[in-house]
């Protein structure tokens, strides 16, 4: 008896020990439900300034990043130069928009909040943020600044309120996919040069084929990430572009909305892929490759040519050139763009569009500190991205940066997650000294990116909806359409189903939303291009 | 060989169909844990080579150009030992609690003569089978203002109901006489349960027990959702952000130069190293599987 | 345990048959005991039962102050989302996915942890004994991601294995992307994951038995195998019925996570389950309510399954859960 008493009361300790431990309780407290009782940063009265008085600890939830920005380095940093203590949260990598909705809709009390544009359009549509256009006024003139007109419209919401800070990818034309090949086994098979139009790009493979026959795998991919939030195009778009098609929703020549199924190349690329599988040119497991299985095919030497990008370079290049991997020279390394095709035609859309969007909660207690923080956060742009000129970087003959590895990496590696809004013109001119963190991520961005922008800049098509604020029916059921589309396609590929099925197909997606979102975005079309 | 030096069990002699099954055993066991060896041996060598030989795929069995960078990266460089100590605690506190809590709720249901005994099975069968969904349990958390904190971790498995029915099931099939001349000799529902059915039922408790920390341990739903802070992040969503934010880590490996470490050797050392609790502790539990019951029958 | 009313020594007066009020008087410690379970069934399976209403209705997680505020708030909409469910074209291919795939883990993998624990028994070497225990059970403890990561290593059309074959002059066999292996595939790699897992179960109940007993079979002349069939079957026999009929109670539920990782578009005819089905369904919408409304359809055919499993095995073998 005694000995039960002990353990029970051991067990009642430990609880109520358990309730004293474990972090930020004192905040978690449920909201009730409160009518907007805080004023949305509106003309303040003149004797008091809500900026006065001593600075709050920001509560701050971003996305999910493999260290913990909190101790991170450059946490110090910014807590130095903005003056604010700040609590760093991140949403897991999975399920990512429950948790958020969760969190949000039961009252969580974060300050401020860096989520993706999906989320922020779901946000937005259900009413729980708050506007900022007032605030973004009085307090944040750099901000506003620093963000092209466009950018603020894709951010408003139906009554014409800004309700979030915009951060845009800060290179507008990047060719972020694309392939590479092992030139050292092309020359064995005669191929001196790479591939420029889709006809080559075929007899490429052809070639390497008949030369190698099935000892190695001639073309591997798709780069398909991991994470549920990515889109991941099972064809590479290296391919796509030769096709005009270059993304899952297009305008045709007569203004009308089209899916990337509707498209009149659609059957011809899906052929097209056809062909290749059948003549034994693609890997045989297309439909089950991911990024770890891809970057073992290409580095473990079992891949002629692999669909990759800059981070799947920074992961093969080092062990492909590495005297312990396949000792190869940089010039075993080539990389192929866009592909055009039979006619010419070659279109790769322009990346310029908004990646992360930082916005306020309804019930917010801090608002004002929140945008004067990020404000001054732009001001400093250069010094928390990029650093001290002379210890960081330098300008070079052209005025580009040329950064200072490595105390570039080290001191300013991780910055990209605590940027909220970017002076977009500086930006774009800063970033790319970002690339040059790793020789690996460079030299395809150069032969692939700064190649196209020099000599074929006129492949780059506007991503007509990339300032596209939110919709209802997209929100709710493109990533849907855009899985099944990426199943159907993969079936046709393996012959599962075949062209013939594409009415049917195209029947589902009507049903399953697809008619709803292209009327949306039709009338949005209308009214934003004007006619 | 084994089977020559014990011809004799207690002086009986082994038959043929004893020494025929036992090798049978002997080998089929033998490519069972080899079947599950070597994979497992393909992940530990994996966390141990270079960079180049993960990548490229080239890792068999054994750690290609050994090295320990890895594991020093996310010993020193990562979340995990932190993540590792979340683990732990609500682990070992957890089970401990759940264990009280199980043993209370088995013992009575196990009596064929308490009463309502059919009413709490019912009502545990019903829990066990119909969920009210995410939402409801996130509020009952919130409101309980337990968010972020170790107790919203163990709470889900406060009493799962898969191991009480084993716990019960097992105290089922105990023999009543021991009990029944205890209680003439007037001790009470409690002496009786600690001091004679708990001793009696040391493999089933332990293997419970276990049970039990493994649901702790690998639980990943309950506390990506109940948790917010980096602080308290537990090993298996450390884990699992790990495999699914691979861009950022590379990006993180090259910034710091380290060219020797990869994300999938990464990925591994985190796995292995994560193993080694649960490892260690099924051997420790064999302790208590012993033959211990001596006394009556098993009941049907 | 059985109410004894033999065996009673002089002077004691005989129990009468058991009231109510006597009862609870006499054992009032068992329904203390009771409590710290009960307390938990309340608070947090019971009460958030009330989230299941959210399946007949179309749920808004903002449409009130608070997620639960929200569900009071959200309209009734009868069985739309289960009709939405079962009149899809699809729903009959993904059940019989369901059950077939499940009905062959059931049939090929339940008997084998059983065997295992029953020749783990009759292993003298203590230490290979423990030795082949602990690595049997390792791989349960690695996620879905790495294992599927380690058998792509083996399986995969440029793995290990089609690499051998393709050295013998054989074709490869893309085990990931050919409809007619890949439930094979699915069944091994769980049974690689979980036969050692499930065997520590079946061990503790066996070391629950009497080892006279054995003594006693062995001096009549019963071979080993009459031994375990007259006396570990047996002993095995409630937590072999307890298993089974978890398991068949579940049948619709299980490995979800499994195929979520392995299954990709070539495979859908074969493995596409119901979670999987609507999981893609519902992929970008965060749509609460068809969610709960499948977890509620799983719920009410696992409890009918459970029931009726029970029901049977009391019937023919006279065991029971309850």
């Amino acid at each position: 008896m005694k000995r039960t008493l002990a353990l029970l009361m051991v067990a009642i300790m430990a609880v109520f020990a358990l309730a004293g431990c474990g972090g930020n309780q004192a905040s978690n407290t449920p909201a009730p439900s409160q009518p907007a009782s805080s004023q949305p940063g509106g003309s303040t009265s003149p004797d008091t300034n809500p900026l006065d008085g001593e600075k709050p600890v920001l509560k701050y939830l971003g996305y999910n990043v493999s260290f913990d920005p909190n101790t991170d380095l450059m946490a110090g940093i910014y807590e130095e130069t903005t003056g604010y203590k700040v609590e760093y949260n991140v949403l897991p990598a999975e399920n990512a928009d429950e948790k958020l909705l969760m969190d949000v809709s039961s009252g969580a009390d974060y300050d401020v909040m860096q989520v993706s544009v999906p989320q922020f359009q779901t946000l937005l549509a259900q009413g729980a943020l708050m506007p900022l256009t007032d605030l973004l006024e009085t307090y944040g003139q750099d901000i506003l600044n620093g963000v092209s007109e466009d950018s603020w419209k894709a951010m408003s919401g139906s009554d014409g309120e800004i309700y979030g800070i915009p951060y845009k990818y800060p290179h507008p034309q990047e060719v972020t996919t694309f392939m590479v090949a092992r030139m050292d086994l092309l020359r064995e098979a005669g191929i001196n040069e790479l591939p420029t139009t889709i006809d080559e790009f075929y007899n490429t493979l052809k070639t390497l084929k008949a030369h190698f026959g099935d000892k190695y795998i001639i073309l591997t991919g798709p780069f398909r990430q991991a994470s549920e939030a990515s889109v991941n195009w099972d064809i590479p778009q290296t391919i796509t572009s030769a096709f005009g098609i270059y993304n899952d929703w297009m305008v045709d020549d007569n203004g009308k909305v089209i899916y990337m199924t509707e498209h009149e190349n659609f059957p011809k690329m899906i052929e097209f892929m056809q062909k290749l599988m059948d003549e034994g040119l693609l890997d045989r497991d297309w439909a089950v490759n991911n990024t770890t299985t891809v970057n073992e095919k290409l580095s473990s030497g079992k891949a002629i040519i692999a669909a990759s990008n800059r981070t799947g370079t920074m992961v093969t290049t080092p062990v492909m050139l590495g005297d312990d991997g396949l000792g190869l020279d940089w010039d075993d390394l080539g990389y192929i763009g866009a592909l055009s095709g039979s006619d010419g035609t070659c279109k790769y859309m322009r990346t310029e569009a908004i990646n992360q969007v930082t916005c306020i909660l309804k019930n917010a207690k801090n608002p004002e500190h929140v945008i004067n923080w990020i404000n001054i956060k732009q001001q400093n742009q250069l010094y928390l991205n990029i650093g001290v000129e002379g210890v960081h970087f330098n300008y070079d003959e052209n005025g580009e940066i040329d950064p200072i590895n490595p105390i570039f990496a080290e001191e300013r590696g991780n910055s990209y997650w605590y940027l909220n809004s970017t002076d977009e013109e500086a930006f774009a001119k800063e970033w790319p000294s970002r690339v040059r963190k790793s020789q690996a991520m460079w030299e395809p961005f150069d032969a692939v990116t700064n190649y196209a922008n020099k000599h074929t800049p006129e492949i780059f098509v506007p991503n007509t909806f990339a300032f596209m604020p939110s919709l209802e029916s997209y929100a709710k059921y493109n990533q849907s359409l855009f899985k099944a589309t990426s199943d159907f396609i993969l079936q046709l590929m393996a012959g599962t189903k075949s062209l013939n099925d594409l009415p049917t197909f195209m029947k589902d997606w009507e049903n399953n939303g697809g008619e709803n979102v292209r009327a949306e975005m039709q009338s949005w079309y209308n009214d934003f291009y004007g006619n | 060989m084994q089977l020559r030096k014990r011809n004799k069990v207690n002086g009986i002699s082994l038959s043929t169909s004893e020494k025929v099954i036992s090798v049978i055993s002997y080998i089929f066991m033998g490519l069972l844990a080899l079947c599950a060896i070597l994979p497992i041996l393909h992940v530990v060598s994996k966390s141990f080579s270079s960079a180049s030989a993960v990548t490229s795929g080239s890792v068999l069995f054994w750690p290609v150009k050994p090295q320990f960078e890895t594991m020093k990266y996310v010993l020193e460089e990562t979340p995990f030992l932190n993540a590792l100590k979340n683990s732990l605690l609500v682990t070992g506190i957890g089970t401990v609690i759940s264990m009280l809590v199980t043993i209370g709720t088995a013992y009575p249901l196990s009596k064929p003569d308490f009463k309502g005994r059919k009413f709490f099975i019912m009502a545990y069968i019903v829990s066990m089978v119909f969920f009210g969904g995410i939402v409801p349990a996130y509020m009952v958390v919130r409101t309980l203002k337990i968010i972020d904190t170790y107790i919203a971790l163990i709470l889900p498995f406060f009493i799962v109901h898969f191991n009480m029915f084993v716990v019960k099931n097992y105290f089922e099939g105990l023999p009543e006489s021991v009990e029944e001349s205890a209680r003439i000799d007037g001790a009470s529902d409690m002496r009786i349960l600690v001091s004679i059915v708990c001793p009696m039922s040391k493999p089933v408790l332990a293997t419970v027990a276990m049970l039990y920390a493994v649901n702790y341990w690998n639980n990943y739903f309950h506390a990506m959702m109940y948790t917010t802070s980096t602080k308290m992040q537990t090993l298996q969503v450390f884990i699992y952000n790990t495999i699914n934010n691979t861009q950022t880590l590379v990006e993180r490996l090259v910034i710091g130069n380290y060219t020797n470490v990869s994300i999938d050797g990464i990925i591994a050392a985190v796995v292995v190293l994560s193993l080694i609790p649960i490892v260690a502790l099924y051997p420790f539990v064999q302790r208590f599987m012993v033959h211990g019951i001596t006394i009556g029958s098993v009941k049907g | 345990m059985k109410n004894i009313t033999a065996r009673l020594r002089p002077g004691i007066k005989p129990r009468k048959p058991y009231g109510l009020l006597a009862y609870l008087r006499d054992h009032y410690l068992l329904y203390l005991m009771l409590i710290p379970g009960l307390f938990f069934l309340i608070v947090y399976k019971f009460l958030p039962l009330y989230g299941i209403t959210i399946a007949f209705k179309d749920y808004s997680i903002f449409a009130g102050s608070n997620p639960i505020d929200a569900i009071a708030k959200s309209p009734w909409v009868g069985f739309k989302h289960f009709d939405r469910l079962f009149s899809s074209s699809q729903f009959v291919k993904v059940l019989l996915n369901t059950l077939i795939i499940n009905g062959y883990k059931i049939l090929f993998l339940f008997p084998i942890p059983i065997i295992c624990a029953i020749m783990l028994n009759e292993i003298r070497n203590v230490a290979y004994r423990k030795l082949a225990q602990t690595a049997i059970y390792v791989p349960y403890f690695f996620s879905w991601v790495i294992v599927f990561g380690i058998f792509y290593s083996l399986l995969g059309t440029y793995g290990i294995v089609n690499s051998a074959l393709a050295a013998l002059g054989q074709e490869r066999i893309s085990f990931f992307s050919d409809t007619n292996v890949f439930r094979g595939l699915l069944v091994f790699t769980e049974g690689w994951k979980e036969i050692g897992w499930n065997t520590v179960i079946y061990l503790a109940a066996i070391t629950a038995i009497d080892p006279t007993l054995y003594e006693a079979a062995r001096v009549d002349g019963a071979g080993k195998l009459r031994q375990i069939w007259n006396i570990t079957l047996p002993g095995l026999a409630p937590t072999i019925v307890l298993m089974l009929i978890l398991k068949v109670g579940y049948i619709l539920e299980t490995g979800f996570e499994q195929i979520l990782v392995f299954y990709n578009a070539t495979v859908y005819d074969v493995a596409d389950v119901i979670q999987t089905y609507v999981y893609r369904m519902g992929l970008g919408q965060a749509d609460f309510s068809l969610g709960t409304a499948l977890g509620l359809f799983n719920s009410v055919v696992a409890f009918i399954l459970i029931v009726g499993a029970n029901t049977v095995c009391k019937k023919l073998l006279h065991r029971s859960i309850w």
